[in-house]
């Protein structure tokens, strides 16, 4: 009896050790070398070394969210801090794993419990996802599934719905653009060729001086893929036109609270002198307001007005030209953290990181 | 979790509480419940109405959903009529269901109906019914790997039926009758099973068209 009632007993606890043992061989046999994206990095070496430098690597590290996180839990709670948490530092990878969007936030991804604010499902005790590929490289197994390559992958983090004044309808811009008609997908634009760095506007954080010129020339390129910058002159006046002609998504889109995109006007005399600091004649980015005054950050704000240009529109300004111009430039630039932003959060001293990038400049003749 | 538990609980007393007034009318009537049987016994040896004079019921019908869920699908359900003004049908039924954002969604209910059977003639009848139930709402997701958004659902309807028993021991019926459901809202494309964490509630008119075999132990 006494040898019966203890094998009862232990029973359930055997069957729940068999359960989690069963559990642990089956993640091992998937990923034998763990989640972490330094693990994946013994192996894929270049992949590696480009997400290390990537908006993605320092989501949940990067200067601005970590001094931003702070004003978003002074502002507006504990809840909404573990919102932006949802997102920027996922921990995919594991709690011993990278603070940030990993290897497995991607290539572990089954799907998502609603294409917005970080509702992704991510196993990777599963076969790994590749973009092309069935059964195993040597060191894991790997399956092809087209959420990889989707837009609703990419749009579980790049559509958000709060917390607070937060309203970053990446995902749902692109499902109303021409490119999502044409299944062009997000990493045709943000992964060419591949490359994990993620091409975007947010800069390196930390990298090197090479790299942070890399990033800068990489978003340059990928605006002026995206974005034209005309010049015309009628009678008196200027025209400037910008257009978003190669963007599946408005510009810009995500965190336009934190951008600065906008066009500086300045005109010269016959001696070629400018007649003073340019104007600033169209801006892009989001504009933030406390009771209608200007202000820095989105958690002292009290409104926020969208001024993105959606994919496919065009935005004017009209500007008068001085008398006695003879020629006037028009510059389109960017920023990807405002200036007066940067200071709001006590990040005066990162300035240098965040570089002004000229992507477009035009100067026309006037007479 | 608590308010699916206050409804299971509110659903349960409803129907013993019916049930006890049931068996409170039954415990009045009894004394002459012998008789009418002897004279229905004899009634149904000369004539097909006979099948609602037996106690018991075995049914299959199709059915369809209109409304929030447009579906179809079939059932299966157990009547007792321990009294000649009430009835209890307990159903069980799939359906398969419509799922404009793709992926199989099949719905298994199970539920009973109380009910008034009133004979109009010794072949056919009405009855008023209302009742509750549970669907186990399953969507199997479009894409291999892809979140589910399964779901439970409780619902109360209302409606009638129409019975006619061409002979002995069989009848076939129709009922229609509207639900309401208690639920969460939910969505599935591509790779995306989202159950919304508010409660809602969805309306659906349900039509079942099958046949059923009487019979007492």
């Amino acid at each position: 009896m006494n040898r019966f009632g203890f094998g009862i007993r232990w029973a359930p606890v055997a069957l729940i050790a068999l359960i989690a043992i069963g559990g642990c061989s089956q993640e091992s046999a998937a990923l034998p070398f763990g989640p972490e994206a330094e693990s994946c990095g013994t192996c894929h070496e270049e992949e590696y070394a480009a997400w290390a430098t990537s908006p993605h690597a320092t989501s949940g590290t990067s200067p601005v969210f970590e001094a931003l996180l702070v004003e978003v839990e002074g502002a507006w709670g504990v809840s909404a801090r573990d919102a932006c948490i949802d997102c920027h530092q996922p921990s995919h990878g594991g709690p011993d794993g990278e603070m940030g969007i990993g290897c497995v936030s991607c290539h572990a991804a089954t799907g998502n419990t609603g294409e917005r604010d970080g509702r992704l499902r991510v196993d990777w005790g599963l076969p790994l996802i590749g973009p092309t590929g069935e059964g195993s490289n040597g060191a894991h197994e790997i399956r092809t599934t087209g959420f990889l390559t989707s837009a609703s992958l990419c749009g579980t983090c790049h559509e958000v719905t709060g917390p607070g004044l937060l309203d970053e309808p990446t995902l749902t811009e692109h499902r109303a653009s021409d490119f999502a008609e044409a299944d062009i997908s997000c990493a045709t634009c943000h992964m060419p060729e591949g490359e994990h760095r993620f091409v975007g506007l947010d800069p390196p954080w930390g990298a090197s001086e090479e790299e942070a010129q890399r990033a800068a020339n990489d978003a340059r390129e990928l605006f002026r893929d995206a974005v034209t910058l005309e010049v015309e002159r009628v009678g008196g006046d200027a025209i400037i036109t910008v257009t978003n002609i190669g963007a599946g998504h408005s510009v810009p889109t995500g965190a336009a609270f934190l951008r600065d995109v906008w066009v500086d006007v300045s005109s010269h005399g016959p001696d070629g002198e400018s007649d003073g600091n340019p104007r600033r004649v169209l801006s892009f980015g989001a504009e933030m307001t406390l009771n209608g005054a200007p202000v820095a950050l989105i958690t002292d704000a009290d409104e926020v007005v969208s001024r993105s240009l959606s994919a496919g529109d065009s935005r004017q300004a009209r500007v008068a030209i001085p008398e006695g111009a003879t020629s006037i430039t028009a510059t389109l630039r960017l920023r990807a953290v405002r200036w007066d932003t940067l200071d709001a959060l006590g990040l005066d001293a990162r300035h240098d990181e965040v570089p002004t990038i000229d992507v477009d400049t035009i100067t026309i003749a006037l007479h | 979790m608590a308010m699916t538990r206050m409804f299971c609980l509110v659903c349960l007393t409803l129907l013993a509480v019916t049930l006890s007034f049931t068996g409170a009318a039954l415990g009045q009537e009894e004394p002459d419940a012998p008789e009418t049987r002897v004279e229905s016994d004899e009634s149904n040896e000369s004539g097909p109405s006979a099948a609602f004079d037996e106690d018991l019921a075995l049914g299959v019908y199709g059915t369809a959903w209109a409304g929030a869920y447009p579906g179809v699908g079939g059932g299966g359900r157990l009547r007792w009529e321990p009294f000649d003004m009430l009835g209890l049908d307990l159903f069980a039924e799939s359906l398969i269901v419509d799922n404009p954002g793709g992926g199989l969604r099949h719905d298994h209910s199970i539920g009973f109906n109380l009910y008034i059977p009133i004979e109009l003639t010794p072949s056919f009848r009405i009855r008023p019914l209302f009742g509750f139930c549970a669907v186990f709402s399953m969507i199997e997701p479009a894409q291999d790997g892809a979140p589910r958004a399964d779901d439970v659902l409780f619902g109360i309807h209302g409606g009638a039926g129409v019975e006619w028993s061409p002979q002995r021991y069989f009848s076939v019926f129709l009922d229609v009758q509207a639900t309401g459901y208690l639920g969460h809202d939910r969505s599935s494309h591509g790779w995306t099973g989202e159950v919304s964490e508010e409660y809602g509630t969805f309306a659906v008119v349900q039509a079942s068209l099958g046949a059923q075999v009487h019979f007492s132990l």
